[in-house]
C-alpha cells in the first residue's frame, strides 16, 4: 500500500512583496514534502503579485483580496478555500524555508500529537543567529522570547518541546483545529494573532510545540518596522501615518501587539480567573505607565491606556467570543496557567534590564524590537553621540550612595509632620481647598473673594487622592520636589549621550546645597524652582535647535518641533508658577541667557538660534498664562502685578553677594567656600570642551551669569518693586552649572583623547577633585537628618492664641519677610504684613492681590511705626485684628534645643509697638513679640470690616474654571497625541510624502518577473482566485484529511498520517 | 569650535566674574535703611500735623498737699484745635478722666492734683491729633521746676544726675501709661559704686499705674548719682524730682529721663555767672568706656574742647565754672560727642550764686537730635522774668530761624525774631528779652536746617537755672 503524505496547503498572505519574495516562494518551490500545495493570498497589493508567483510556483493558487485586513483576516479565506488538507501551513511572505522543513514539522504534529508546531527562526541574513524558538507567555499576556536578542545557536534550543506559543512566520495548524477554533482572530490585523490562536488552541486541549529542527529564516518586517501595520503608511524616519487624515493615528507595533495581548487575556480566560487576573494587569499597567511617563517614554505611557480603551470598546465583541471558545473548553485554566510564566514577564525584564543596563537601555529594550532602525537600533535620532558604556556597577554603586544619603539626611522629616514655618505651613482639608478654589474665597487678609492660584485646586484633588491625609501631602509636595529636581537633571542631560555625563549632572544637581537651603528656610518657591529648573532648562534648550538637543524635529510629528515645544513648556512652567509665581521670571532669564550665549557664540545660526529661543520662550509664557487663566489674567490686571511675580523685599542690608550668588548659596548648608569647587567644576569644560560641548558650556554660562545677575542686582533693589527671591533664581543657576559640568565629562571623553597629556589632563583632574569637594557640604548636612529644619514651628508656640479664643480670631503679623509664616504683602523693604483667621495654613503661601482693607491695616501700622498713633488697637479693632505677632525668627527659639536663624524687623517696630497704649504685650521670647488687642471687634461681628466683594463675579466663576480644565484637557491631549483637530495640516503632508517615496520605491521593485503566466492568465483585483492556469476559487487537495474530533491530550492515536 | 571662540567665551566668562566681584565690593551692601521716620530720640516730640493720635504721660508732680504739685501745660502750635481727655492717677490708684480741649496755637492747663488725691500724682494725655506739645511744671516751696512730658513709653530710662546727699530728697516716679504689666529694674551709678538694692529689682507698675521711689531710702547720702530704669517687660514713663530740704538753695530739679543712651548731646545756652555752679553729668550706662568731647562755642566763634574718660556703668561730672577760653557771664552752646560709637546720657546742673533770686537750683535735661521746627510752651512761672531763646545750630551750615508767637488762635510772627541767622555751631541767644507778654506766650519756632531750641525763663535772673528745652515737633 502507497503511504500518502498528509495534504499541507502552505497559506502564504502577502502585501506589496518585497524582492525576497521570490527567494520566499522558492523555498516552498523546493520543499521535499509531497503534497504540499501553495495558496498565495494576496491583501490588496498594490501590483498584482501573480506574476511573480507564477514564475516560481505556477502550479500555486494565488487570490487577490480587496483590503488588506491584516494577515489573519487573510489567512482565514483559507477556511473556505481549502478542503481535505491535513494541515495548513500559515507563512508570512518574508520567510524562507530550509528544504525539509515541511515534513519535519508535519512529522512532528503527528509524533507529538500537537495541533501547532513552529519551527526555529532564524535571523534572514544570518543563519546562526536566532530569532525564536517558541515563545512563552505570562498571566496577564505578556509574550516572552526564549532566546536573547542575537543569541548563536549552537544547538542550545533543539530539543523538541511544548511551547505556549508559537511566533508568526510558519505555523503548522491541524486543519480541523483551525476550522474549530474558527481560524484566527480576525480583529488581531498583526501581531498578537498567533498568541490569541495558541491560546485557544491550549484551552481546547491541543498540543503547541516547536520543533527546532526546522529552520527558517524570517525578516520580520512588521515588528522590525520595514513594514507598516496595516491601516497605515510608514512615512519617513519610521513614522507611523494613518492612510487618511481623518483616522486616527495607527499604533505602533508596540501598541499592538500589547493590545491583543490584552484582547487574547480576555477572551481565554474563563470568567472566574479572569476575575482575578484582570485587577492584577490594570495594576501592572498602571505601574509601568507611571514609571514610563517619569522616564520620558511618552509614547508607552500612552500606548497602554489605548490599549485597553481599545478592548473596552470592543467589549461586546469580545463577549460573543468568549461564548464561542466556551464550547471547546477543555483544559481549566489552572492547567493552562501551569504553562505560563509566574509573575509579571515585562516587570521581571525590566527590572533585570534596569540593574545590568541601566535605566535607558531598560526602556530601550522594547523599543528595540519595534524602531525603524532595526534590531540594533542604538539611542533614538538626534540625541547626539552614541552612549558611551560606564561602569554599570559604579553607577549603581554611586546612585546607591547618594540615594542613601539623601535618605539619611531626610530621615528627620520621613515620619511625623512637618514643622510649620516660613511658607512650610499646614494643609487645610481637601474639601476646604477645593472649595476654596472653587468659590474664590481667600481668606488672606481680610478675605475677599478674588480666583485662588490654581496650586489649591491642585492641592485639593491631591489631597483627596489621597484620602484626606494632608500630612502626606504636605510631604509629598515639599519633599517631592527633590527626586523630581534630580529626575529633570536627568532628563536635562540625556542628550549628551554620555552615561557618565549623564551621572555626573543628575549627582551634582543632587548634592548642591540650593534645595537643602530652600528646605532649611522653608522656601517652597525655592524647592519648587529647584524641581522645574531642569525640565525648562531642558524644553529651553531643545528648543534652541542645536545639537545634541535639538532632536528630530519631523521624528514623530509637530510636537517634536516649535510648537510642541511652545505647549511643552507652557504646561511645565504653568504648573510652576501655579506654586510659585516668580518662576515666570526665572523662565525669562533662562530664555535670554540663552540667547545670549547663542549670539556670544556668534556664527551664520546665532541669531536664528536666538530668536527661536526667545520665542520659545515667549510662547511658553503665554502658553502658562493662558492655562493659569483666569488667576493669571486677574493677577497680570492688578495693581500690584510685580509684588506678586516676585516676593516681599528683604532688607537690603541682608542682600547676597556677588560671591554668595556665584556659589548658589541661599541658607546656612550652601554658605560655604566648599561651594567654590562646583563653580570650578563646571567651568572646566570651557577650558577642554570644543565643538558642540564648548557651545552649550557657554550657553550654560551665559544662563547662570544672567539669573546670579539678576538676583544680585534685585537683593539690591536695583529692579524696583521686582525683588527676585534668590533660591528661585538660582535654582536656574543650579541647573545650567551643573549641566556644565556634565558637558565637562563629555569633553573628558571626546576632546581630550585627541591631545597629548598635558595641562588639559590636569584640569579635568582638578575639575574631578572640585566635584568630589562640592559633595561635601550635602554629606555633612546630611548627617543631621533635617536639613536644619526646625524640630517645631509657630504652631507650638502660638497654639495657645487658638486655645484662649475658641471661635475664630484675626491675627496681624509683622516682620521680615524670611521669616513671615506663608507669605505676606510688602508694607517697606524689609518689613511684611500678613492677616490670618487663627494661625496661618497653605492657602496664605499664594495671598493674591491684598485688598483695600488689607492695605488700610498696613497704613495704620506705617501710623504706629511714624508715631503718628498712639492707639494702634482702636484703629485695629474694626479689622477683628485680635493679635498682633511681631516675628523676628524663623521658628521658635528655644534655648538649647532650637536656634533657628533671626532675621530682626525693622529697628523701631517693637518700640513703637510697645508704645501704643492699648496693646498689651503678652509673651516677648522665642522668637515671637505678641501683642493682644483688648479693642478688637469679635471676628464675624457685623461691626467688622469686611473684605471686598466684587460684584459680578460669582455668576462666571464656574464656567471660567470649567473653561480652564478644558484647555489642559485640549493642551495635555494635544502632547500626548489626541490630535485629529490639530493634525490637519501635518498628516496629509507625512502622507503625500510617503506616498511619493512609497511610489518610486515601487517603481524600481517588483515587476521583473512580468505579469503573465505559462497560461497567460493574470490575477487581477476582483478578489477571485487565480492559479497560474486555474479558475477555480476553492482550492481542493488531492489528499484525504483527518476526519474526527481534535484529540486530547496525552493519550489517544494520532490521526491517520503519513508513516 | 575655533581658538578664537573659546577665547572670547573664557574671557567673557572671566571678565563677567571679576567684574561682578569687584562690582560687589565697590557698591557694597546698602547701609541699613533709616524707617521712614526714625524712632523718636528724645522722650518727647509732638507728634506732626498728619497724625491721628498721640498720647502723652507726666509722671512727677505731687498731690495737692505735697512739695510739688504738678501743673500741666498743653500747648498747640498747630492751626486747628485738638481735643482728646487728661486721666489724672494718684500713687493710691485714684483715676480720672476728663476731655480737653487745646485751641489752635494756644496753650492750655491742668492740674491733675485737683482730680485725684494721692502723695502722688501723675497725669496720661491722649489727644486726637498731632501738634500739641505737653509738659510740667511743678512748684511749691522748695521752689519750682518745669520738664517736658513723654511723648512715648520705653523698655529704658536714663538719669545722669541726682542726688540723695546734703538734705536733698529725690524721687523716681515710674508711670505705666499702657496696658501692658510693666516690671522694672533699678540700678544706681555713684561715686561708691553701682547699687542694685534688691527692693528695687522687679518693681511692678501695673498698667495705668503710678509708682514712686524715695531714692533715699535705698542710696543714702550721694551727692551724685545716675540711675537707670529697664523694663524687664511692658514700658514705663519715668521722671525723677529732687527736692531740697528747707534751708538748701531753692529749686526743684524736675528731670524726665533719657530713653536711650545718645552718642551726642547739645545744650543750646549754658552761662557761667561769676559764683555759679555749672556741672554737666556724664552717665556711662554701657558696658563699654566711653571718651566724651565737649566742645563749647559762644558767638563769634570762640570755642574750647574738653575730653572726659567715663567708665562704663559710673558717671561723671564736667565743670564749666571757671573755664579759662568761657570768659563768664557769657552764654555758650555746649555739644558733648561720644566717641567709639558708646553712648551716653549728660544733663546740666545749676546753682546760682549765692544772693541769687529763687530759685537757685536747677536741672536740665540735653537735646540729642535737632528739628527743624520746635514748640516753646510758655512757662506760667511764679513771678515774671526776662527770657532768654537759645538756638543752637546742628546742620553744618548757617540756617535761619523764624519764631512765630502763638496768640490767639494764630501763628504770628514776630518782625525783630524774623529770618534770624545762626552759624553753624555756634548758638544764638536771642534776649534777654523783656518779660510778658512775649514770654508768657508759647512760641513755634521754624529753621531751614536742624537746630536745638531751648528757652531760659529767668525769674531768678540765672539763666539756665530754669531752663526748658523746647519740644520738637516731628515732619
Amino acid at each position: 500500500m502507497e503511504t500518502v503524505a498528509p495534504p499541507v496547503v502552505a497559506v502564504v498572505v502577502t502585501h506589496d512583496p518585497g524582492p525576497w519574495f521570490e527567494e520566499s516562494l522558492a523555498s516552498l518551490a523546493s520543499q521535499d514534502y509531497q503534497s504540499l500545495a501553495v495558496l498565495v493570498l494576496d491583501a490588496a497589493s498594490t501590483d498584482d503579485p501573480s506574476g511573480r508567483v507564477a514564475a516560481v510556483l505556477p502550479n500555486a493558487f494565488v487570490r487577490r483580496l480587496e483590503a488588506n485586513v491584516g494577515f489573519a483576516a487573510s489567512a482565514n479565506e483559507a477556511i473556505s478555500m481549502v478542503e481535505g488538507a491535513s494541515h495548513l501551513l500559515f507563512c508570512h511572505d518574508d520567510v524562507v524555508l530550509d528544504p525539509d522543513v515541511v515534513h519535519l514539522m508535519v512529522e512532528e504534529a503527528f509524533r507529538s500529537n500537537a495541533g501547532i508546531v513552529g519551527p526555529k527562526f532564524v535571523r534572514f541574513d544570518d543563519t546562526e543567529r536566532l530569532l525564536e524558538v517558541g515563545m512563552a507567555v505570562d498571566k496577564v499576556g505578556a509574550v516572552v522570547s526564549r532566546v536573547h536578542p542575537g543569541e548563536i545557536d549552537h544547538g542550545q534550543h533543539d530539543g523538541v518541546r511544548d511551547v505556549f506559543l508559537v511566533p508568526g512566520g510558519c505555523t503548522l495548524v491541524r486543519a480541523d483545529l483551525f476550522k474549530e477554533l474558527g481560524g484566527f482572530d480576525a480583529a488581531i490585523t498583526a501581531l498578537g494573532e498567533h498568541l490569541d490562536l495558541c491560546w485557544r488552541a491550549q484551552v481546547a486541549g491541543a498540543r503547541v510545540v516547536v520543533a527546532p529542527q526546522a529552520r527558517v529564516r524570517h525578516l520580520e518586517l512588521i515588528a522590525s518596522g520595514l513594514r507598516a501595520p496595516p491601516g497605515a503608511l510608514l512615512g519617513e524616519d519610521g513614522i507611523l501615518l494613518p492612510e487618511s487624515a481623518d483616522q486616527a493615528p495607527p499604533p505602533t507595533p508596540q501598541a499592538l501587539q500589547r493590545r491583543h495581548e490584552l484582547r487574547a487575556v480576555l477572551k481565554a480566560y474563563s470568567a472566574p480567573q479572569l476575575a482575578r487576573v484582570l485587577p492584577q494587569a490594570v495594576v501592572l499597567s498602571v505601574g509601568e505607565m507611571t514609571v514610563a511617563a517619569l522616564g520620558g517614554d511618552s509614547e508607552r505611557a500612552a500606548s497602554i491606556p489605548r490599549c485597553w480603551w481599545w478592548n473596552i470598546r470592543r467589549g461586546r465583541e469580545i463577549r460573543t467570543l468568549r461564548a464561542e471558545i466556551r464550547p471547546t473548553r477543555r483544559l481549566s485554566d489552572s492547567e493552562i496557567r501551569h504553562m505560563q510564566l509566574r509573575g509579571s514577564a515585562r516587570l521581571r525584564a525590566y527590572a533585570r534590564r534596569a540593574v545590568t543596563h541601566g535605566m535607558r537601555s531598560a526602556h530601550l529594550a522594547e523599543d528595540h524590537l519595534y524602531t525603524a532602525e532595526g534590531h540594533d537600533a542604538g539611542p533614538a535620532g538626534g540625541r547626539g553621540g552614541t552612549e558611551r558604556h560606564v561602569g554599570h556597577r559604579l553607577q549603581a554603586w554611586v546612585w546607591t550612595v547618594a540615594i542613601l544619603a539623601l535618605l539619611i539626611g531626610t530621615r528627620g522629616l520621613i515620619g511625623g509632620r512637618l514643622p510649620d514655618f516660613g511658607q512650610i505651613v499646614p494643609l487645610p482639608s481637601w474639601s476646604s481647598l477645593l472649595g476654596k478654589f472653587w468659590s474664590g474665597a481667600q481668606p488672606a487678609g481680610l478675605g475677599s473673594v478674588g480666583w485662588l492660584s490654581p496650586a489649591t485646586g491642585l492641592l485639593g484633588v491631591g489631597s483627596m487622592l489621597l484620602l484626606g491625609s494632608v500630612g502626606l501631602l504636605e510631604k509629598l509636595v515639599v519633599l517631592g520636589c527633590l527626586p523630581l529636581g534630580v529626575l529633570g537633571a536627568v532628563r536635562l542631560s540625556r542628550p549628551l549621550g554620555s552615561a557618565r555625563a549623564r551621572l555626573t549632572t543628575s549627582v551634582a544637581y543632587l548634592v548642591i546645597p540650593l534645595p537643602y537651603d530652600a528646605l532649611a528656610r522653608g522656601r517652597l518657591d525655592g524647592l519648587v524652582a529647584y524641581a522645574a529648573a531642569p525640565w525648562i532648562l531642558a524644553l529651553l534648550a531643545r528648543s534652541v535647535g542645536d545639537a545634541p538637543f535639538s532632536g528630530s524635529p519631523s521624528r514623530r510629528s509637530w510636537r517634536r518641533g516649535l510648537g510642541g515645544q511652545v505647549l511643552g513648556l507652557g504646561i511645565i512652567v504653568a504648573l510652576a508658577v501655579a506654586f510659585a509665581p516668580s518662576i515666570a521670571v526665572l523662565v525669562a532669564a533662562m530664555g535670554v541667557g540663552l540667547a545670549i550665549g547663542s549670539l556670544v557664540l556668534g556664527g551664520y545660526r546665532a541669531v536664528k538660534d536666538a530668536a527661536r529661543v526667545l520665542a520659545v520662550t515667549t510662547g511658553g509664557l503665554l502658553v502658562a498664562v493662558a492655562l493659569l487663566a483666569p488667576w493669571s489674567l486677574w493677577l497680570l490686571g492688578s495693581g500690584l502685578r510685580w509684588q506678586l511675580l516676585s516676593s516681599p523685599m528683604v532688607p537690603a542690608a541682608s542682600a547676597p553677594t556677588w560671591g554668595g550668588l556665584l556659589r548658589l548659596s541661599a541658607g546656612p548648608i550652601g554658605d560655604t567656600p566648599l561651594a567654590w569647587a562646583f563653580v570650578a567644576a563646571g567651568f572646566i569644560v570651557l577650558l577642554i570642551g570644543s565643538g558642540w560641548r564648548l557651545g552649550w558650556a557657554a550657553r550654560m554660562w551665559a544662563v547662570t551669569l544672567v539669573v546670579v545677575a539678576l538676583a544680585w542686582a534685585s537683593g539690591r533693589g536695583w529692579t524696583g518693586a521686582l525683588g527676585m527671591p534668590g533660591e528661585v533664581l538660582l535654582a536656574g543657576a543650579g541647573a545650567a552649572l551643573t549641566l556644565s559640568m556634565g558637558l565637562g565629562v563629555v569633553a573628558f571623553e571626546t576632546d581630550l583623547p585627541g591631545h597629548r597629556f598635558g595641562w588639559r589632563q590636569a584640569t579635568m583632574a582638578i575639575g574631578v577633585a572640585a566635584a568630589v569637594i562640592g559633595t561635601l557640604p550635602f554629606l555633612v548636612a546630611a548627617t543631621g537628618g533635617r536639613w536644619d529644619l526646625p524640630d517645631s514651628g509657630y504652631r507650638s508656640a502660638l497654639s495657645w492664641t487658638a486655645r484662649l479664643n475658641p471661635g475664630s480670631y484675626r491675627v496681624l503679623w509683622l516682620g521680615d519677610p524670611r521669616v513671615l509664616p506663608g507669605s505676606g504683602w510688602t508694607l517697606s523693604r524689609g518689613l511684611s504684613y500678613e492677616l490670618s483667621v487663627g494661625l496661618p495654613d497653605a492657602t496664605s503661601v499664594w495671598p493674591g492681590v491684598p485688598p483695600r482693607s488689607a492695605t488700610a491695616v498696613a497704613a495704620d501700622v506705617a501710623l504706629a511705626r511714624s508715631h503718628s498713633t498712639a492707639r494702634l488697637g482702636k484703629l485695629l479693632a474694626p479689622y477683628g485684628v485680635r493679635y498682633v505677632v511681631v516675628v523676628s525668627s524663623l521658628a521658635p527659639v528655644v534655648p538649647g534645643l532650637q536656634e533657628p536663624v533671626s532675621f530682626p524687623p525693622p529697628a523701631g517696630l517693637v518700640s513703637a509697638l510697645r508704645s501704643q497704649g492699648d496693646l498689651r504685650q503678652v509673651t516677648g521670647e522665642g522668637g515671637y513679640e505678641v501683642f493682644v488687642n483688648p479693642r478688637a471687634l469679635p471676628y464675624g461681628s457685623p461691626e467688622a470690616v469686611k473684605g471686598g466683594l466684587r460684584a459680578g463675579a460669582d455668576g462666571w466663576r464656574g464656567p471660567a474654571l470649567v473653561g480652564e480644565l478644558v484647555l489642559w484637557v485640549v493642551v495635555v491631549a494635544a502632547l500626548a497625541g489626541r490630535r485629529r483637530w490639530l493634525d490637519w495640516w501635518w498628516v496629509p503632508w507625512q502622507r503625500h510624502k510617503a506616498r511619493r517615496r512609497a511610489g518610486r520605491n515601487a517603481g524600481a521593485g517588483v515587476g521583473a518577473g512580468g505579469t503573465g503566466t505559462d497560461d497567460g492568465s493574470v490575477g487581477d483585483r476582483d478578489g477571485e482566485l487565480d492559479k497560474a492556469g486555474s479558475g477555480t476559487e476553492t482550492m481542493v487537495t488531492s489528499g484525504t484529511a483527518p476526519t474526527g474530533t481534535a484529540p486530547s491530550r496525552g493519550g489517544t492515536s494520532p490521526p491517520d498520517g503519513p508513516t | 569650535m575655533s581658538m578664537l571662540t573659546r577665547l572670547r567665551v573664557v574671557a567673557l566668562v572671566v571678565m563677567i566674574l571679576a567684574g561682578g566681584a569687584i562690582v560687589d565690593r565697590v557698591v557694597g551692601r546698602a547701609p541699613a535703611p533709616s524707617p521712614a521716620l526714625p524712632p523718636p530720640a528724645e522722650a518727647a516730640v509732638v507728634a506732626g500735623r498728619g497724625s491721628q493720635s498721640a498720647e502723652w504721660a507726666c509722671p512727677g508732680g505731687t498731690g495737692r498737699t505735697g512739695l510739688a504739685p504738678a501743673l500741666i501745660v498743653m500747648t498747640n502750635g498747630s492751626t486747628r484745635p485738638v481735643g482728646g481727655t487728661l486721666t489724672a492717677v494718684s500713687s493710691t490708684g485714684a483715676r480720672r478722666t476728663e476731655t480737653i480741649s487745646v485751641p489752635a496755637a494756644s496753650q492750655v492747663t491742668a492740674i491733675p492734683a485737683d482730680m485725684v488725691t494721692g502723695a502722688w500724682v501723675a497725669a496720661s494725655v491722649l489727644l486726637d491729633g498731632g501738634g500739641v506739645g505737653v509738659s510740667e511744671e511743678v512748684s511749691g516751696s522748695p521752689g519750682w521746676g518745669v520738664a517736658a512730658c513723654a511723648s512715648t513709653a520705653a523698655a529704658s530710662w536714663y538719669f545722669a544726675g541726682g542726688s540723695t546727699g546734703s538734705g536733698r530728697s529725690l524721687y523716681l516716679a515710674l508711670f505705666n501709661p499702657g496696658v501692658t504689666d510693666a516690671v522694672v529694674d533699678i540700678s544706681f551709678a555713684a561715686p561708691t559704686g553701682v547699687s542694685e538694692p534688691p527692693a528695687d529689682q522687679g518693681v511692678i507698675v501695673n498698667p495705668g499705674a503710678l509708682t514712686v521711689l524715695n531714692v533715699g531710702n535705698h542710696v543714702l547720702n550721694e551727692p551724685r548719682l545716675a540711675t537707670s530704669v529697664r523694663a524687664l517687660s511692658g514700658s514705663v514713663v519715668a521722671s525723677e524730682t529732687e527736692i531740697p530740704r528747707p534751708g538748701l538753695p531753692n529749686g526743684i530739679g524736675l528731670t524726665l529721663g533719657s530713653p536711650l543712651a545718645a552718642t551726642a548731646w547739645s545744650f543750646p545756652q549754658t552761662t557761667d555767672q561769676a559764683g555759679s555752679y555749672v556741672a554737666f553729668n556724664i552717665f556711662n550706662p554701657s558696658s563699654r568706656p566711653a571718651r566724651v568731647k565737649a566742645r563749647f562755642a559762644i558767638a563769634g566763634g570762640l570755642r574750647s574742647t574738653l575730653t572726659v574718660e567715663v567708665a562704663s556703668g559710673s558717671q561723671k561730672v564736667l565743670y564749666t565754672t571757671g573755664q579759662a577760653r568761657i570768659p563768664p557771664g557769657t552764654s555758650f552752646a555746649s555739644t558733648f560727642v561720644s566717641t567709639r560709637g558708646v553712648g551716653v546720657v549728660i544733663d546740666r546742673n545749676v546753682l546760682a550764686p549765692p544772693g541769687a533770686p529763687p530759685p537757685r537750683f536747677g536741672v536740665t535735661g540735653g537735646a540729642v537730635a535737632g528739628a527743624r521746627t520746635w514748640l516753646v510752651p510758655a512757662v506760667p512761672a511764679p513771678g515774671a522774668g526776662p527770657w532768654t531763646l537759645a538756638v543752637q545750630d546742628l546742620a553744618g551750615r548757617p540756617v535761619q530761624v523764624t519764631v512765630l508767637a502763638l496768640e490767639d488762635g494764630q501763628q504770628v510772627p514776630i518782625g525783630s525774631l524774623d529770618g534770624l541767622r545762626v552759624r553753624a555751631a555756634e548758638p544764638l541767644i536771642i534776649g534777654p528779652k523783656p518779660g510778658p507778654p512775649v514770654g508768657r506766650v508759647p512760641l513755634l519756632l521754624r529753621a531751614d536746617g536742624p537746630v536745638v531750641v531751648s528757652f531760659d525763663v529767668l525769674p531768678s535772673g540765672s539763666p539756665g537755672v530754669v531752663s526748658l528745652p523746647a519740644i520738637p515737633i516731628a515732619d
